[in-house]
């Protein structure tokens, strides 16, 4: 209480100078680091401006090109789309897996074992060609009962409906660890005094372990959305135009190969970008509770 | 509205519980009745807090039945079988009893306020106002008025202790149970919430406490009963109990944990 009252009184540090003050040593060493990466910053700058192959121009004419702007839509609804499956097939897959039941159990830990098991890639091509192996896809009694609905397989099967399933049932598989790890971090006290106080299983989980797990749920989500927007690249293989699979359609053609890498490249960092702004807030409200108590001081120290 | 008639509100009976081979309770009969305050003590491990648990259905007892208020907790009758009930069926047993834990377990991510209302709101269904209204009563009986917004981590452990009970009082429990309520508080702030146990105790409140403090067992429990090894090896009335003990063993705990506390 006194310093304050004595920094108040005579303003900051006090009007004699009877508090010793501490000096920081000299840093030579900061100084070299700071030349040496003002030089590569330079020397990427001077690429950037005067290397002819990056040729800016034609960057500047794609980046707002038609195809691109939809293979941008689409890789943005692709990502959200395979995600929310993921979240969805994780949180029931880590539930399962936290069970006591032991057929769950069972049944979650094969789901894991063969998405988490089996390559992205082989997953995507396997759903694309399904017709292959099932031509006809029916709801019904199985092993040749009645039939309610029947389909041909490559009608249901689009380039679309093949990435949605290859991404988001392997993403699934990612999301049920993350979402088992963020679960697990919240101590059983927690759910004990819950459930002492009456609330039921489902509120239990919803309202108070889920959000205390989200605080550790979510750094790594981000992680895996910030993955997801670049891995949707791979269901180019499965023809479905999203950016890469846009670029790739125009270089093919004109030759353009690097400015087009470089329009794709930009796309991306900027939602990446985009995407780690939003993932900035979600973790602040979810450490609602956790920060230390005192904000004020420490972000305008002395006042005088 | 209650279905016992002259009977004890809580009654233990002949409760047996395993845990791998270890055998924790072995067949314990306790009981309590209405506005009792009955005080189980014994050395660490001897199954007390386990007993506790086991009569708000945290855990279930493998044999034996346990009825507060007439009412057979985790089970059903169903002619001359017990049928176990589905979690949302005994969560609404557990409503009526209150409990506090040694580690106090307030909800982290919730303000004072909400841990206190929440409970009320979702599991009562009473309407934001009238939970307000109740929690800052509870918070001033408590001594905490001042403290509705701030968030657990920033208070004493004397004080979450507090809120836990002003939580577990906000339901309008016909029975609270306290599992150590002191035993994770530094020894100069047991006695703000001893304080505030008693004066629930005044009040009539039924209460099971597990407790090391034997001086805080001689002044407000009617009824002490001693556990070891998972059994009861005395229960009677408080005063007979903790200074004139019949057991030799229960003679040998007083004195160990007189000693200790000096």
């Amino acid at each position: 209480m006194s310093p304050n009252i004595a920094a108040q009184q005579h303003g900051w540090p006090g009007s004699e100078p009877v508090a010793e003050q501490i000096i920081e040593p000299p840093r030579f060493g900061r100084w070299l680091a700071v030349v040496a990466v003002t030089l590569g910053l330079a020397w990427i700058a001077y690429q950037l401006t005067t290397n002819p192959g990056f040729q800016w121009n034609i960057v500047g004419r794609y980046m707002l090109d038609r195809t691109v702007l939809r293979g941008v839509g689409m890789t943005i609804q692709l990502t959200f789309l395979v995600m929310a499956i993921g979240v969805v097939i994780g949180i029931f897959v880590a539930l399962m897996r936290m069970s006591r039941d032991p057929l769950l159990n069972f049944c979650a830990h094969g789901y894991v074992w063969f998405f988490r098991g089996t390559p992205v890639l082989v997953q995507l091509v396997f759903w694309y060609n399904l017709a292959a192996l099932f031509p006809q896809l029916s709801l019904g009694i199985p092993f040749g009962g009645p039939k309610v609905l029947e389909v041909s397989a490559t009608v249901a099967i689009s380039s679309f409906t093949a990435a949605l399933l290859g991404l988001g049932l392997n993403e699934g598989a990612y999301m049920a660890e993350i979402i088992r790890a963020g679960l697990l971090s919240v101590d059983a006290g927690q759910t004990e005094a819950s459930k002492a106080l009456g609330h039921r299983p489902w509120q239990t989980f919803r309202v108070i372990v889920l959000p205390q797990a989200m605080k550790a749920i979510v750094p790594p989500t981000g992680n895996q959305v910030i993955g997801m927007l670049k891995y949707t690249s791979l269901a180019s293989v499965v023809a479905l135009h999203e950016l890469m699979h846009s670029v790739e359609i125009i270089y093919s053609r004109t030759y353009e190969t690097m400015p087009l890498l470089i329009v794709a490249a930009l796309w991306y960092l900027i939602m990446v970008s985009v995407l780690s702004i939003v993932q900035f807030f979600i973790e602040r409200h979810y450490l609602k509770g956790w920060q230390a108590e005192v904000h004020a001081p420490l972000q305008a120290p002395f006042q005088a | 509205m209650s279905a016992r008639q002259g009977s004890p509100l809580v009654r233990v009976s002949n409760v047996w519980k395993k845990r791998g081979a270890n055998i924790v309770l072995k067949g314990v009969d306790l009981s309590a009745e209405l506005g009792e305050v009955v005080c189980l003590l014994g050395p660490s491990g001897a199954g007390k807090s386990t007993l506790l648990r086991c009569i708000n259905a945290i855990e279930m007892p493998d044999r034996g039945m346990i009825y507060v208020d007439g009412v057979a907790i985790g089970c059903r009758q169903q002619g001359d079988k017990f049928v176990r009930l589905s979690e949302a069926e005994i969560s609404r047993q557990r409503a009526d009893i209150g409990m506090v834990f040694q580690n106090f377990n307030l909800f982290p991510h919730m303000s004072v306020l909400q841990n206190i209302i929440d409970a009320p709101m979702r599991v009562r269904g009473e309407s934001r106002a009238v939970a307000t209204q109740r929690a800052h009563e509870l918070l001033e009986r408590v001594g905490l008025a001042s403290k509705a917004k701030s968030y657990p981590r920033h208070l004493s452990g004397g004080q979450q202790q507090r809120i836990a009970i002003a939580r577990a009082l906000a339901m309008r429990p016909k029975l609270m149970l306290f599992d150590e309520p002191t035993s994770a508080l530094d020894p100069h702030l047991t006695d703000e919430v001893l304080d505030v146990i008693k004066g629930l105790a005044a009040t009539g409140m039924t209460m099971i406490v597990v407790t090391h403090e034997i001086g805080f067992a001689r002044q407000v429990a009617d009824v002490a009963a001693v556990m070891v090894d998972g059994v009861i090896i005395e229960a009677g009335p408080a005063r007979d109990v903790l200074t004139r003990p019949g057991d030799p063993r229960t003679r040998k705990f007083l004195a160990k944990s007189l000693q200790d506390h000096q």
